[in-house]
């Protein structure tokens, strides 16, 4: 189980996560949500320790392999996709001998071909499926996926949901931030939804039904905002 | 930390900085050898291979130098400006290595485009029947290395904590002040006063890369070859690069 408690961040005196709190269950999908600026990335960030907490506790499991995804993920431009891969599975000391057959069957994996193209030719989709190749290196326990369907379309989404599902159904632990609330609702398990770095409200797929949508919940709980807004707009 | 470097080093070498600083040193060369520049020394022209080769030696390395301190400053902070900072942290590898793998790029691409002038120098001297330069230049070059080493450590080093544009006035600055040693140490003997006293500090923190040079060149000419600018010049690259292991980044 991972264990977030009281969880704060503050920049230049700009708090963007205050006392955040939640568990996550082990073999699930948790879904972060919030509007821009609400506080998603940094909280990730924090979890993965790119970025240092002001106060709080981040609880991870032992020995647990942790994969990430970057939501606008950046290769070298001059390498293959099974370059790139072979480059961080290296850095993760990954033995040479079995790294090309994982480079090869990841690229299978996420649906990209291993046909020497170069990163610079790849389009926004494809990067992101890059991006969760590289974050399966290791074959990790839990995956943070950082805005995953980000920049896709119709049917690349589609598909990348069926990824994802995928990864849950082999036991991962799965962490996925997402302004795509209908993706979010096929797939989690349950989540938080947050404002300006507060948890203003937690869910589980059993509170979700057809008449009340995680949009409907997600409205309701940033309502505030969303109605100050507008109420300005209207005048 | 290699992988890091390999793969630094592959971008570093397509910058397009490489590329034209590379070629305007060739040109350089080019017009000194060919008789096309002229260049006069106290009003006489040089034109003999034993004047001409101090000025294009001096030409390389300094080119080289400044390549180095210009290839440095910008190296780290892109890294974290693209966030490709994000995919080595979760992996565990630390700031030292990181930092250390794209430091020894930044060098290994400056030392490459200091040995592809003097590979230019190496036809000038061939053309010119000087086998005796010949045989000498691979330790020539060893030798300039160090000077080239100190200003991409210098300039990559402080680009992990300074903003970049300072990096950049203080890294230039730092290869320029080690390239103009020798005239600076004679400045210093003129100035009297404040100013005096701050070159004599100045000069007595920056690496005489000037005289590093020099030294190779001698070498190459079978002169005698000052071992304690050389030895100064390794403790300078020595106490630099303990700044990969001294300075961080708090955030990626």
């Amino acid at each position: 189980m991972i264990k977030i408690n009281g969880l704060t961040k503050s920049y230049r005196n700009k708090r963007v996560v205050d006392g955040l709190s939640f568990e996550i269950e082990e073999g699930g999908l948790f879904a972060l949500l919030g509007s821009n600026g609400a506080g998603k990335s940094t909280t990730i960030k924090m979890i993965l320790g790119l970025v240092k907490k002001d106060a709080g506790e981040i609880v991870l499991p032992e020995g647990k392999k942790i994969g990430y995804s970057p939501e606008t993920p950046h290769f070298p431009p001059f390498l293959t996709g099974e370059e790139v891969l072979r480059y961080y599975g290296e850095l993760q000391g990954i033995a040479k001998k079995e790294l090309k057959a994982t480079c090869e069957r990841l690229l299978e994996v996420v649906g990209l071909d291993s046909d020497g193209t170069k990163v610079r030719h790849y389009s926004k989709g494809m990067l992101q499926r890059l991006a969760l190749a590289q974050a399966l290196l290791g074959a990790p326990e839990i995956l943070i996926l950082d805005e995953p369907c980000a920049g896709l379309d119709a049917m690349g989404r589609l598909e990348m949901l069926e990824l994802i599902r995928g990864f849950k159904e082999q036991g991962r632990t799965i962490i996925m931030n997402s302004h795509i609330l209908s993706d979010i609702e096929k797939v989690c398990d349950g989540g938080i939804i947050m404002k300006t770095g507060k948890k203003v409200k937690a869910f589980k797929k059993s509170d979700l039904t057809e008449e009340r949508t995680l949009e409907e919940l997600f409205v309701q709980s940033v309502g505030g905002a969303l109605g100050e807004r507008g109420e300005a707009v209207c005048g | 930390m290699w992988v890091i470097t390999k793969n630094a080093l592959r971008e570093r070498i397509r910058r397009k900085e490489f590329f034209i600083v590379v070629a305007v040193g060739i040109l350089i060369l080019l017009l000194c050898s060919s008789g096309t520049a002229t260049i006069t020394m106290n009003g006489e022209p040089i034109t003999g291979f034993d004047h001409m080769i101090v000025v294009m030696h001096t030409i390389v390395a300094a080119v080289g130098c400044l390549l180095a301190a210009v290839l440095g400053i910008r190296t780290i902070p892109n890294e974290y400006e693209r966030k490709d900072s994000h995919l080595i942290w979760v992996r565990g590898i630390s700031q030292p290595v990181y930092h250390g793998g794209l430091t020894l790029a930044n060098m290994l691409s400056a030392m490459l485009a200091t040995g592809i002038l003097y590979l230019a120098l190496a036809v000038y001297v061939a053309a010119n029947g000087r086998v005796d330069y010949l045989v000498r230049m691979l330790p020539a070059f060893l030798i300039v290395c160090i000077a080239v080493a100190a200003a991409s450590l210098f300039t990559s080093v402080l680009s992990i904590v300074l903003p970049t544009a300072l990096v950049g006035v203080l890294g230039i600055l730092f290869a320029l002040g080690g390239i103009l040693h020798g005239i600076l140490s004679l400045y210093k003997n003129i100035a009297g006063g404040v100013a005096g006293t701050l070159l004599k500090g100045l000069l007595f923190v920056l690496p005489d890369m000037n005289g590093i040079q020099q030294q190779a060149r001698r070498l190459m000419a079978q002169e005698g070859v000052d071992m304690h600018l050389i030895l100064t010049g390794l403790l300078a690259v020595y106490v630099l690069s303990l700044g990969i292991l001294v300075f961080r980044r708090r955030e990626a």
